[in-house]
């Protein structure tokens, strides 16, 4: 939340402060995990907060960029998650003997794994995104499910009963650089010639057409990268938890993933990273309230959403997300960020003060 | 021969109450386009009112079918005047949202609630049945009843909707609001008895199913409003006659593939999703909606 704050103050300077600001943050939860003032148990929560923003950012692409409704990310990460963990598991497990030949070998599991389920999310795309809106948003759900029912009869997935005995492989620095890497994939994306395509077939998919741009290949495109980011989520997801199951990755999961990216802000990264982090954190602080926590939990997702249905920071993006480019004061108020729509506020406030000042001057 | 018969029936029973809910996700969808996430909770809702019923005004069916139908309806128009009315005019998928946590939070509070709790409660038998053998087929006189009531409540909700005032109101505002508005219909009105009456259907079926399947957990509702969501969108979501059928063909497509596997049985109605909306993109009855510039 640091990063973000000090971000918002310098808004119109050059957005070199936050690559300041991610070391920073590192280094600061590190201390606080080696002082103990953040037991292991909030530091693994941390942890799978970052996760589940890896994945909510890439639902981003697919529904807050291409502004297609999909449904399904839950199965991609389970792709991801047991491609890699089979990896790791089966496979890989006796030429792991170092640490630098068991983490480049994990590397290479989370990659193929997430190439995996990007090639799922190839064969799975190419028929469903010629559907629209809820439709496209059920067929994906379904797809989903099918996935997990595949995960059931598979023979090397350990069946209903899951994996277990997955090494913990995902460690806090790992998931923070991928966190990173992703951010800045997606950027680059987003802002490419592709994403652009992309943002286009959002706004109007007819003209989009009309002005020249391959809806349904752009449309394939950021499914399948979308796929391939949730995929990496789940692998790092995997050996985190280290045991897998089918139910883990239900609809739950993939309405979970929903929730992050809608009650953040749908259209942004960064919203959707926060949405995530607040989220995931969230039941966690309400642990205290034994069976009322998630009752609490439910109650809050609604008060927020009836408040700020364009999520909680809205389509704003934060520091190097924006990538330089200054929003206008149009964009601004169509963007419904948290901290530019409080100063929205304050300055109609401010300006009429002043109209009422001078009014009483006209006066005298 | 006779085992197909058996399962058919088993098939029906199941059918009739998937088609049951999702006639109410298909009534909602038509008119205020949202996929109401809460509605298997009022299913829930329903068979749990069925039960306290049960306990304390005695195991009559007729008692416990009207307490669980009215209470769930209630709910339901609570739930769209508090969670949903205020979003109308926001982005639909705000509204999605906004529907998860109601659903979220009508279980949690169920499972926290000291009187329902999480643990599983054995619904009563509020029909005494018998076994009836026909051609080497049995079955029980409650099966049919079960079958025989939801039918008469679905051609009751094809009376609402095609011959009554209300009914006129929801088809003219599923098809344009806002004109339906202009010509002086009551929005809020018709908005909230469709609330009131896919609801009440759900609750019926919580109340079928309680009979059907006699455990009873708070988390049946989400778990058969998927089904029953899945066979809205299979007939075409929108379409009543749609619901109805798309329910029957669920039902049975699961019965007929739990019995060759259990597996397969979890994963046939998504297969079937699937297949049905490559094919027919606005399913069995729905009509595809061209896009005007």
């Amino acid at each position: 939340m640091g990063k973000t704050k000090a971000v918002q103050l310098q808004k119109d300077k050059k957005s070199y402060v936050s690559y300041i600001m991610i070391p920073v943050l590192f280094v600061v939860i590190q201390i606080l995990y080696r002082t103990e003032i953040l037991n292991s148990y909030w530091y693994q929560i941390l942890q799978l907060a970052c996760i589940n923003g890896i994945v909510a950012m890439s639902l981003n692409l697919i529904n807050g960029m291409t502004g297609q409704f999909s449904l399904g990310q839950a199965g991609f990460m389970s792709v991801g998650a047991y491609t890699s963990a089979m990896l790791t598991k089966l496979v890989f497990q006796s030429a792991m003997g170092n640490p630098f030949a068991s983490y480049g070998l994990f590397f290479l599991a989370l990659l193929i794994g997430a190439a995996v389920a990007a090639f799922i999310g190839f064969l799975i795309g190419i028929p469903s995104l010629r559907l629209k809106g809820d439709y496209l948003a059920i067929i994906t759900l379904g797809f989903s499910e099918i996935i997990r029912v595949l995960w059931r009869v598979f023979p090397f997935s350990g069946r209903a009963k899951g994996l277990n005995g997955i090494q913990k492989l995902s460690t806090f620095p790992i998931i923070f650089v991928a966190v990173i890497i992703v951010m800045i994939l997606l950027r680059n994306f987003t802002k490419s010639r592709y994403g652009r395509g992309c943002i286009a077939i959002r706004e109007n998919e007819l003209a989009a057409e009309t002005m020249g741009i391959n809806t349904t290949k752009a449309k394939i495109k950021s499914f399948v990268f979308s796929a391939f980011i949730a995929g990496l989520g789940g692998g790092l997801y995997a050996h985190l938890m280290m045991f897998i199951n089918p139910e883990m990755f239900s609809q739950v999961k993939s309405t979970d993933m929903l929730l992050f990216l809608y009650a953040g802000g749908v259209g942004s990264y960064s919203s959707a990273l926060l949405g995530a982090l607040i989220f995931t954190m969230l039941p966690e602080f309400l642990r205290f309230m034994g069976e009322w926590r998630l009752v609490i939990y439910a109650l809050i997702l609604i008060i927020i959403m009836l408040n700020r249905p364009k999520g909680i920071f809205g389509k704003h993006e934060f520091g190097f997300m924006r990538f330089g480019d200054k929003e206008s004061a149009h964009q601004k108020a169509d963007n419904g960020g948290l901290i530019s729509s409080f100063v929205e506020r304050r300055k109609a406030k401010k300006l009429a003060q002043a109209g009422e000042n001078n009014g009483g001057a006209g006066k005298q | 021969m006779s085992q197909f018969f058996q399962l058919l029936i088993y098939g029906l029973q199941l059918g009739t109450i998937y088609a049951l809910v999702a006639l109410g996700y298909t009534m909602v969808y038509g008119i205020v386009d949202l996929i109401n996430f809460a509605h298997g909770d009022f299913l829930m809702l329903g068979a749990y009112t069925a039960f306290f019923a049960a306990l304390f005004a005695g195991e009559n069916f007729v008692v416990c079918l009207i307490m669980a139908m009215l209470v769930a309806g209630v709910i339901g128009v609570i739930t769209d005047r508090i969670a949903y009315k205020p979003m109308r005019n926001q982005p639909k998928l705000s509204a999605l949202i906004t529907a998860l946590g109601v659903s979220t939070f009508i279980q949690n509070l169920c499972r926290a609630l000291p009187f329902i709790g999480p643990i599983p409660k054995a619904f009563p038998t509020l029909l005494q049945s018998k076994s009836i053998k026909i051609f080497g087929v049995t079955f029980t006189t409650t099966q049919i009843l079960l079958i025989v009531l939801a039918i008469l409540l679905m051609l009751g909700l094809n009376f609402i909707v095609n011959k009554t005032k209300v009914g006129r109101g929801m088809r003219a505002v599923s098809l344009d609001r806002d004109a339906a508005a202009l010509m002086g219909i009551n929005i809020n009105m018709v908005i909230s008895s469709t609330f009131f009456i896919g609801a009440a259907l759900a609750g019926a079926g919580g109340v079928f199913y309680g009979i059907m399947y006699p455990t009873l957990e708070v988390s049946i509702g989400s778990f058969l409003g998927n089904k029953a969501f899945i066979a809205a969108v299979v007939g075409g979501i929108g379409s009543i006659k749609g619901a109805m059928f798309g329910g029957i063909i669920m039902g049975i497509a699961e019965i007929f593939a739990t019995n060759l596997n259990a597996d397969v049985g979890f994963g046939v109605a998504y297969a079937i999703l699937i297949v049905i909306l490559l094919v027919k993109p606005a399913g069995l009855f729905g009509k595809l909606t061209t896009e005007k510039v």
